[in-house]
């Protein structure tokens, strides 16, 4: 799961919700909300934010997504650790 | 150890440390996150975590014996309550006996994660670092979770055993995640996790003996400071790392996979009639028309529904006050207890039957998880206006009371959205506001109730367009910013449980009693004495009418009647406006005045910004000797009042200028009072107290003027 301009809170709560790096969701509905289904939980999202999270279609019928980082994103998060490395 | 091991005492404490002693052994300047050794003199304490809405007040309630609201949305418990309850523990002296061991349950806002800058997750930690005002560190916790959803749950059990909590894990819904298929190996989830774990269902009372039975367990291992009470740590999975978000996702996973069976073990099954209703609730056209489909039906029940009982309340006091005027002799006391204390009681309790439908709705309503789905289709609103989707829960709480919404905005996260959350709050229409709604729209509508139904959503939808309108101006002058967007965990829909929305309703209208048996009461005597005092000689008219009946008597008996039933009338006039109560009305007058009211009317309004509801007591008490309708019921008497130049007190154009002076005036004292607690300054309850009421003023003005500037009376 990667998010785009999303603030360390909202990061954090959808972590917490369930929505983390690589897991499996499937969205219920898509627009403003758009909804998303996480194990048992259902997770209704802001179009600001539903906007900023990477999902990757993981079969044919499109409804459950593997979502994963994209490269750039990857090299972003990647540039952000190097400091924490060095110290 | 005693299986049916509690008897639980009603009597609580909120936020407070009643019963505690001040030398407990655990400080809040202890390390914080691991429980110390329990201290004998003072009582245990057990906190009550979870995720939201996964049944942590309704579990409380079981245990304690109490009655704390309960919804089915994320967030209706916002402060640490902490109540009591006895537990059997096993005796220290005789093992094989049990005695009685008093605990504090503490129950604390759902979250999601401790770790989380979210006010719930702040207020948790600070209770189980013993930093909150409730206490000192809790010696254990119980962990509420849903059991049909189960792994999200258990990263708040990873982070409470990582602190070194003895923790109980309380399946809870345990009713619903069998009937979907789930089985649960509770002793394999035990030995994975190291802790016990009792299925319940609290709503229905089920596994709540074993549940005691393993918190007294629990109570009786931290009484002999022993190390908790874990079933066998040999199967336990090694905890992760609980500041990394995968690994711990990744642990409670692999936690339920292997304890969890059923075709929907991992919360994957689809539910087509649930995709179908969250795609009808939160659709931008539909579920906007579903939203005002629902409201106007609650409006129009309350409105429609409660008209019966209420002629039966009316009838029941007019009766008594017969009864007490035949009975005791005339002079002061008979004023006081008939026209003072009966009048002025009747006059408030008439609306109860709407007071207690509207809890019963709201009740049923949040039970069904709708509203969850109601709150997206306003953030799409709010957020236009500056408000954050969260601020939908404190505003809908504010139509019941505007105090409970206020607080319940604490868990806005954003500073600049909670501020303006609280301040625009009390905007929406409480349940005190509905009086002084029933009577005005009665007198703009009386045979409509379809009409009177629109009347009061209208009131409603004023209220609310104020609020947003002062949330857009406020979030570009005062509190600049854009609010944050909203996420939020969308609550399984429920069929409503009735037995819970009557007993919210019966509380409420227990209290809605209380509180005009008590400071209604006490308000009614002493405007009674104002409006009765001092006494003074009747007007010449008065007197020249009962002359000229004393000589028509003999040859016209009907005329002789109607001459001294108006004499009665202009002296009553006439000594309300002599009276303390009249001299007031008419120095404070001037500024009512271009809103079309009168001095009895600005009484009414004056009195009224202590608390609203007073309004029509006021009216009752002011107009209960104005005007010979003591065959009428209350509401009559007020639409009968006359002015001092015989004009109705209240025509349409000012029942429409007051009815928008009450949907948009602050007139609420214990309101400002948590405004300041909540905002930590007077600065914002005095902002809010006049900006509200001058736009009350202003809105009024115009109402006024307008409807008399189109020829309506």
């Amino acid at each position: 799961m990667q998010y785009a301009d999303l603030q360390c809170d909202e990061c954090d709560l959808l972590h917490a919700l369930g929505m983390t790096d690589r897991c499996k969701l499937s969205v219920r509905k898509t627009g403003n909300p758009c909804i998303v289904q996480v194990g048992a939980t259902r997770i209704g999202l802001a179009q600001s934010v539903s906007s900023k999270i990477t999902v990757i279609p993981d079969d044919a019928n499109g409804t459950v997504t593997r979502v994963s980082p994209s490269p750039q994103q990857q090299q972003q998060q990647q540039q952000q650790q190097q400091p924490g490395d060095e110290q | 150890m005693n299986n049916k091991a509690a008897t639980t005492t009603p009597a609580t404490t909120l936020n407070n440390k009643a019963g505690r002693s001040d030398s407990a052994a655990v400080s809040a300047s202890s390390a914080p996150g691991r429980p110390q050794p329990h201290h004998p003199a003072t009582n245990l304490r057990l906190a009550l975590l979870g995720n939201p809405n996964t049944g942590k007040t309704t579990l409380f309630n079981r245990l304690c014996g109490l009655r704390a609201k309960t919804a089915n949305f994320p967030g209706s418990t916002v402060d640490a309550r902490v109540g009591r309850c006895t537990l059997h523990v096993a005796s220290q002296h005789d093992p094989t006996a049990t005695e009685p061991q008093p605990i504090e349950l503490i129950d604390l806002p759902g979250l999601y994660r401790l770790g989380l800058n979210l006010p719930e997750s702040k207020l948790c930690r600070d209770v189980l670092d013993g930093t909150d005002t409730t206490g000192p560190v809790p010696d254990a916790a119980i962990v509420v979770a849903d059991a049909s959803n189960l792994a999200r749950n258990l990263c708040l059990v990873a982070e409470l055993l990582a602190r070194g909590f003895p923790v109980i894990l309380a399946l809870n819904m345990i009713d619903i995640a069998r009937r979907r298929g789930l089985s649960i190996d509770t002793d394999a989830l035990g030995r994975k996790l190291g802790c016990r774990v009792v299925p319940v269902a609290a709503r229905q009372g089920i596994g709540l003996d074993e549940l005691r039975a393993a918190m007294a367990r629990m109570v009786d291992r931290c009484i002999r400071n022993m190390p908790a009470d874990h079933v066998t740590v040999s199967d336990a999975a090694v905890l992760p790392d609980v500041s990394d978000t995968s690994a711990i996702a990744e642990w409670a996973d692999e936690i339920v996979r292997t304890s969890v069976g059923g075709p929907a073990a991992v919360g994957e099954a689809s539910d087509s009639i649930i995709d179908r209703l969250d795609a009808a609730f939160t659709h931008p056209i539909v579920g906007v028309l579903v939203f005002a489909a629902v409201m106007t039906g609650l409006f129009w029940t309350i409105f429609s529904l409660a008209q019966l009982p209420m002629s039966l309340i009316e009838i029941s006091f007019e009766y008594l006050g017969g009864f007490l005027g035949t009975v005791l002799p005339p002079g002061m006391v008979h004023d006081l207890l008939v026209d003072g204390v009966i009048g002025g009681v009747a006059g408030t309790v008439v609306f109860l039957p709407q007071i207690c439908l509207l809890f019963f709705l709201i009740s049923l309503l949040e039970d069904t998880g709708y509203l969850a789905r109601a709150a997206f289709v306003m953030d799409r609103l709010m957020c236009r206006f500056g408000l954050p989707g969260q601020a939908f829960v404190p505003m809908l709480s504010s139509h019941a009371c505007a105090i409970p919404g206020i607080m319940s905005a604490k868990l806005i996260p954003d500073p600049q959205d909670r501020l303006a959350t609280i301040l625009v709050s009390p905007f929406m229409s409480c349940s005190a506001r509905l009086p002084v709604y029933v009577l005005l729209i009665g007198l703009l509508f009386r045979d409509n109730a379809a009409l009177g139904g629109l009347a009061f959503f209208g009131c409603y939808g004023l209220g609310a367009l104020a609020a947003f309108g002062t949330a857009f101006v406020a979030r570009r002058s005062i509190l600049r910013g854009k609010s944050r967007p909203m996420v939020l965990e969308l609550p399984t829909y429920k069929w409503p449980s009735l037995l819970s929305a009557l007993l919210t309703t019966w509380d409420q209208g227990i209290d809605f009693l209380k509180k005009a048996g008590t400071i209604i009461v006490a308000l009614c005597i002493v405007l009674w004495w104002l409006s009765a005092y001092p006494k003074v000689d009747p007007p010449q008219p008065a007197l020249d009418m009962l002359a000229q009946a004393q000589l028509v008597e003999s040859a016209d008996a009907a005329e002789a009647e109607q001459l001294r039933t108006e004499a009665a009338a202009i002296t009553a006039r006439h000594e309300q406006a002599s009276s303390f109560a009249g001299r007031m009305g008419r120095v404070v007058q001037p500024v009512f005045e271009p809103l079309g009211y009168d001095w009895q009317l600005t009484v009414g309004v004056v009195a009224s910004f202590a608390a609203r509801e007073v309004f029509v007591s006021t009216m009752a008490v002011l107009t209960s000797g104005s005007d010979d309708v003591e065959d009428e019921g209350i509401l009559n008497q007020i639409y009968q009042a006359q002015r001092d130049d015989g004009s109705p007190v209240i025509t349409k154009s000012t029942a429409a200028s007051l009815l928008v002076f009450y949907v948009l005036a602050m007139q609420c004292l214990p309101t400002l009072a948590v405004t300041r607690r909540e905002t930590g300054s007077w600065k914002w309850a005095a902002l809010q107290f006049g900006y509200m009421s001058s736009l009350a003023w202003v809105a009024s003005l115009v109402t006024y003027q307008g409807l008399r500037w189109m020829g309506v009376p």
